[in-house]
């Protein structure tokens, strides 16, 4: 069981402790949805998990081995993926480079590997050759879960996937995303867009101010009092 | 053919200069493929051609075993010069690697071993243009062959974004390493073809000017552009005799020249053709 699990986690920036002590388990197969404010400590929770910001505390377990402390490219081979708020594809190279470049560490991935990888993100048609950065948005955020998933992982963190994405673009990244942990791999979805998470997420974790404020299914979490005022604002 | 051995007898020095510096302008080509601008190319010539004159005058190697030792010796020192300057980027690490460069200069200058700045004399004429072009199209073949390489990707990816690049797996340090120690080696080459057809070496030959002249190739070829390199180096290195005539003003236009490409064709000389298909968006 290559399941996630951070526990007590603490991130500190300077006197800011930007997240204190959040405790949380993605398990294979299941999509566990994470929100909360702006500045409530999301992506840097998904950055203290990839490396990318070191732990003042707590750790991070995958399958029984530990991630804390590893650089962010030993814990990506060792099968966490995941995308980024901003898109961060490598833009000038072609959409076929960017996926062998996800599955650089395991093989030389075959165009019918990139192939199927684009037809499972919903890119059928979409021209290998064509330079990442001269894509649409909504094809960009597409062709960088294609490359996180070239890579075969265990774990996929989604940072905001869904942002700047109409809503017909949004059903079919729910879509994308439930056979995506269809095929065994735990999500941990970064969302603001409510009715997706309440749509594809089996729990879900709100944080505030860098603590864990709820956690449960979809409509727990939108019942807590707690949530619908510090967050929510009013019941969705 | 009476008549290209004529042209060779009268310009053979400069048909082994273009050879050497397209060597070199490969070497810091092969730097920038990954982002770095590691300038220490002209300190990597240096060690190996000190290596290789050393070993083979004073301790009367055969040249055969003295070039192999200066070009690894080379290759392990541009290894280890990317570990100090790991967490360098951009024109810091332009400045750090300058500064190796002249720390080298400075090394060679003082040691007896090296000839100091009187310069090592008798240097037997071992290598010749046959040599110099034949390493040039080995280095070149090589380097074409591995254009779609898992390495050559990696490469591209660390200069494109280091932290994504290390996101999906790639150990960005190994990266810098490696390539360094490549760019080592084929400086080294060019160190040792160098040393062994010109036949006396001063530290002033390895200084910042001509770090400087390779910068100049690249730029002008193309700055992730093996085949760029190569053919600024072969322009650059040709233009200042074409213009002889204009004595100590000729190098005004190897300037103007540089000035002219930065302004009207940024991407160089390889600008003009298409290089390896992951490469194109830079073309």
């Amino acid at each position: 069981m290559n399941a996630l699990t951070l526990d007590g986690v603490v991130v500190r920036f300077g006197g800011v402790d930007a997240l204190g002590g959040v405790s949380l388990r993605v398990d294979p197969g299941s999509i566990v949805g994470l929100i909360g404010p702006n500045g409530a400590g999301k992506t840097t929770l998904v950055n203290a998990t990839t490396g990318m910001v070191p732990l003042a505390g707590g750790s991070v377990v995958l399958g029984g081995a530990r991630l804390d402390g590893l650089r962010p490219f030993a814990i990506a081979r060792r099968g966490v993926a995941r995308t980024y708020q901003n898109i961060r594809l490598f833009g000038a190279l072609s959409v076929q480079d960017n996926i062998r470049a996800g599955a650089i560490r395991r093989h030389d991935t075959t165009s019918q590997e990139i192939r199927a990888l684009l037809e499972r993100v919903g890119l059928r048609d979409l021209d290998g050759a064509a330079v990442a950065s001269g894509l649409a948005y909504g094809d960009q955020r597409r062709v960088e879960i294609a490359r996180a998933l070239a890579g075969s992982p265990a774990i996929l963190m989604l940072d905001e996937p869904a942002a700047g994405m109409n809503p017909r673009e949004t059903s079919e990244l729910a879509g994308l995303v439930r056979a995506i942990a269809q095929d065994g791999i735990g999500v941990l979805l970064i969302e603001h867009d409510v009715g997706l998470v309440r749509a594809v997420c089996d729990r879900v974790v709100v944080l505030n101010f860098g603590i864990v404020l709820a956690e449960g299914t979809p409509d727990a979490v939108a019942r807590d009092p707690a949530v619908v005022e510090a967050y929510l604002g009013a019941a969705v | 053919m009476h008549d290209l051995l004529v042209l060779y007898t009268r310009y053979h020095t400069l048909v082994d200069q273009i050879g050497i510096n397209a060597i070199l302008a490969l070497s810091l080509a092969i730097c920038l493929r990954a982002g770095q601008l590691a300038l220490a190319q002209a300190a990597f010539m240096g060690i190996a051609a000190y290596i290789a004159a050393i070993t083979v005058v004073t301790y009367a190697w055969p040249l055969a075993l003295g070039a192999p030792v200066a070009v690894a010796a080379s290759a392990i020192v541009g290894g280890l010069l990317a570990l100090p300057v790991e967490r360098l980027r951009g024109v810091y690490l332009a400045i750090a690697t300058i500064g190796f460069g002249e720390i080298v200069r400075i090394i060679a200058y003082n040691l007896q071993v090296t000839g100091g700045g009187d310069g090592f004399n008798g240097i037997p004429p071992l290598l010749s243009t046959a040599w110099i072009y034949a390493t040039l199209a080995v280095i070149g073949a090589l380097l074409y062959g591995a254009r779609r390489s898992r390495f050559a990707l990696a490469q591209s990816v660390t200069r494109e974004d280091e932290a994504a690049a290390q996101g999906v797996g790639i150990d960005t340090g190994r990266v810098r390493v490696v390539t360094l120690a490549a760019a080592g080696a084929i400086a080294g080459c060019a160190g040792v073809l160098y040393a062994f057809t010109n036949f006396f070496l001063t530290p002033g030959d390895f200084a910042f000017g001509r770090m400087e002249q390779i910068l100049v190739y690249c730029v002008i070829g193309g700055v992730t552009s093996p085949l760029g390199a190569v053919a600024g180096a072969a322009v650059m290195t040709i233009l200042p005799e074409a213009f002889r005539f204009l004595h100590d003003f000729r190098d005004v236009l190897s300037g103007i020249v540089l000035l002219l490409v930065i302004v009207f064709a940024p991407g160089g000389i390889a600008g003009l053709w298409k290089t390896a298909p992951h490469e194109r968006a830079h073309a």
